[in-house]
């Protein structure tokens, strides 16, 4: 029999999806279908891309590099994710103070949204996943421990971002804990031939035909699994955050009045969620740097790496800024300002501040492991389109701080409406270039098409078209 | 039969029957928390008996919802300790044995009245007597046609009863109540306080936190007040009276917390206005 705060959280998100596919169906039905047909693109992708790498994969370097790509990133969502989960103050003070344990909170507000997020993200992980290995030595199989692998890294970066929140607050035994966990998974991985990898580095060994597919995907379920567990129990006995000397924040203006994208970039860039995640993707984006520094991969494979992982966290911010306008409507609805700036400074700053940790780890990244133009403008192109899409699902699902699991929820929207784009792009771009256009104009197109977007999904939330 | 009669005629009864023996069902000793450099609270010691109320009155920011949150568990503290029913705030035994009425009910907008008191029930395990404490408030309360409507739809004074409906009915030993009449409308204000006297009536220990001082003088059965963590002053409201030898608790309030001459201080500065 399912916990009654279990059937609470999820005939709320049962409500609030049917409540936004009832006030956007078109747009609702739009990502549904996209999402539904993804893993059908994906497939097609996989097996071409798999096809032209696998002459290649029977070098380590090719095989750890593989797997690296999509674990690091799935690293740093887990990490993220771990970040802005609120716990059980999302229940409120009242149910906040049941005796219902403190797994049951965290549990009821992480299933139902992950269950969410599983659906639109899990298909076209396996599909791309298996059509890739299909052209491997290892077959279908071990692309099926790829995409658990992935998985699998979840959980693993939600657990060292534990590790982080221990050491801040005080919790020794735990940061030590987890400091031996990461050492000992260093060293599983340097007894099975990638330490960064650690014990899912049977599944790099599994694509190239040199270890057992079935022995590769049973070790990363195990390891999914345990670190599945780790994680929440750590995130349900986490401590409490350690009251700071209040100091007061810089003052935004001088004097006088504060003008409205200075307000919102205060109320966003103050929020301790987005602060934590800027430094949880620059310290991931570093690993990155490190990692790409290390292996065998050519230039920019490094800067690649790293920014692509330091931009998943970083996306947090622009995911944020539906909800923080959202809250504030009372403040924007009786303002006689044009609510088009507020819109405009709420595109501005997730942008902005989506940009600034991979900007940082960029420039890091090309010191240590070597950029070249093209690759800085696809990192561009991706930072925009990702913020946008972020910005977008903010704006669509707000992230509030005052839902069980209500960040989740917004994630998976991000998850669905990233997945939409990207196929929708993969679709277009290619026409789009095969009549002559340059690349970097269809970039552009591109990225204003998603910024447009974006734009008007928080215009539609904030009200623009009643003014 | 209408509504409100049968709450008349059952109400009271119900909610008031069969008075049972408990233990203290609040003890507060030499709590202290700060946050950062600021002491929210220094050394508060507050015992609240079975079967009376006691008000928390003081100014804002002088630490009576920190204290509210820490007998709820929702809260560690510093140093001090806090038993609810004799076993200590925030263990399951102690979470059991409360209820909280918060200041700001959030969470599971999309849960209709009915749905949300339900869940209530279920998590704190409550019965048949619960329940049906829930349909006399819920009359009362005149939440009644609203049972279907989603939180997330109703006004905060009404957000506030449905709060008041699901922890009040769960008749616990300890009941929490943050900022009591804060957001409800005068009827609304009439049946907390009568449902508050007849839980203190079969036993229950009430805790509220309030600034009215006119309905803390009525509904309580002793005042603590609290300033900048400290508790200052406290007592039945009638030794408070003498003890100050003032007409009114506002009277009391200023004199202890505030600034006697405020009313005329400020008269004179608003006159520039």
């Amino acid at each position: 029999m399912p916990s009654p705060l279990f059937d609470a959280v999820a005939r709320c998100h049962v409500r609030r999806l049917r409540g936004l596919a009832a006030t956007a169906p078109l747009p609702a039905a739009v990502v549904a279908v996209l999402v539904l047909a993804a893993p059908i693109a994906l497939i097609r992708i996989g097996r071409i891309v798999g096809g032209e790498l696998a002459a290649a994969v029977g070098a380590e370097s090719v095989q750890e590099a593989v797997v690296l790509g999509p674990v690091l990133a799935a690293a740093m969502a887990g990490a993220a994710l771990a970040l802005s989960l609120p716990g059980a103050a999302a229940l409120g003070q009242q149910i906040g103070a049941s005796p219902c344990g403190r797994h049951a909170p965290l549990l009821a507000g992480l299933v139902v949204p992950a269950a969410v997020g599983a659906l639109a993200v899990l298909p076209s992980l396996l599909a791309s996943c298996v059509s890739l290995a299909s052209a491997f030595p290892g077959g279908p199989v071990a692309g099926a421990a790829l995409a658990v692998a992935t998985i699998a890294a979840v959980p693993a970066g939600a657990v060292a971002a534990e590790g982080w929140l221990a050491v801040i607050r005080g919790m020794r035994r735990r940061a030590l804990a987890i400091l031996g966990g990461v050492v000992a998974w260093a060293a599983a991985g340097f007894a099975s031939g990638s330490v960064p990898l650690g014990p899912l580095a049977p599944v790099a060994t599994a694509l190239g035909g040199t270890t057992s597919p079935w022995l590769a995907f049973a070790f990363a379920f195990a390891v999914s699994l345990a670190l599945g567990l780790t994680w929440v129990a750590t995130a349900a006995t986490r401590a409490e955050p350690r009251a700071r000397a209040s100091r007061p924040p810089r003052r935004l203006v001088p004097g006088g009045h504060v003008p409205v994208p200075a307000a919102v970039a205060a109320l966003v860039t103050r929020r301790s969620d987005v602060r934590l995640a800027a430094v949880g993707a620059v310290g991931f984006g570093i690993a990155g740097t490190v990692i790409g520094s290390l292996g065998s991969s050519p230039a920019p494979g490094g800067f690649l790496l790293a920014t692509t992982t330091a931009l998943l966290g970083a996306t947090v911010c622009s995911l944020v800024v539906g909800g923080a306008l959202a809250d504030g409507g009372w403040l924007w609805d009786a303002a006689p300002v044009a609510r088009r700036l507020t819109v405009a400074s709420g595109v501005g700053v997730g942008l902005a501040g989506s940009a600034l940790p991979v900007v940082l780890v960029g420039i890091g990244a090309t010191a240590f492991a070597g950029a070249d133009w093209p690759a800085v403008g696809v990192v561009a192109a991706l930072v925009i389109t990702g913020s946008a899409a972020a910005l977008a699902a903010g704006a669509a699902v707000p992230w509030r701080g005052k839902g069980v699991g209500d960040q989740m929820a917004t994630f998976a929207a991000f998850a669905a409406i990233a997945l939409a784009g990207s196929l929708l792009v993969g679709l277009i771009a290619p026409r789009l270039v095969a009549l002559g256009l340059p690349d970097a104009v269809v970039a552009g197109v591109v990225c204003a098409a998603f910024v447009g977007a974006a734009g008007f999904t928080l215009g539609r939330r904030l009200g623009v078209s009643a003014r | 039969m209408s509504a409100a009669t049968r709450y008349e005629t059952d109400g009271r009864a119900a909610l008031g029957r069969s008075p049972a023996p408990l233990p203290l069902a609040l003890d507060v000793a030499g709590v202290s928390k700060r946050f950062g450099a600021a002491p929210a609270l220094a050394g508060v010691d507050l015992r609240v008996n079975a079967g009376t109320v006691v008000g928390l009155v003081g100014p804002n920011g002088s630490g009576k919802t920190t204290l509210l949150h820490a007998a709820a568990g929702l809260l560690a503290f510093d140093e001090g300790s806090i038993r609810v029913g004799g076993v200590p705030a925030g263990s399951r035994a102690a979470r059991a044995a409360t209820a909280l009425v918060p200041d700001e009910p959030a969470g599971f907008d999309e849960l209709t009245v009915a749905e949300f008191v339900a869940l209530v029930h279920a998590l704190w395990g409550a019965g048949e007597s619960a329940r049906a404490r829930a349909r006399l408030l819920t009359v009362a309360f005149g939440l009644d046609a609203r049972l279907d409507q989603r939180l997330g739809s109703l006004s905060r004074g009404l957000r506030r009863q449905a709060s008041s409906v699901a922890a009040l009915s769960l008749a616990p030993a300890l009941v929490l109540v943050d900022e009591a009449t804060a957001t409800l409308d005068p009827e609304a204000v009439v049946v907390l306080s009568e449902a508050l006297g007849a839980l203190a009536g079969r036993g229950c220990g009430v805790l509220l936190a309030t600034q009215d001082l006119h309905f803390a003088g009525t509904v309580c059965d002793e005042i603590v007040l609290l300033h900048r963590g400290v508790v200052v002053d406290g007592g039945e409201t009638w030794e408070l009276l003498e003890r100050h030898t003032a007409d009114t608790l506002e009277d009391v309030f200023l004199a202890t917390l505030g600034d006697g001459r405020l009313r005329e201080r400020v008269r004179d500065a608003f006159a520039a206005l």
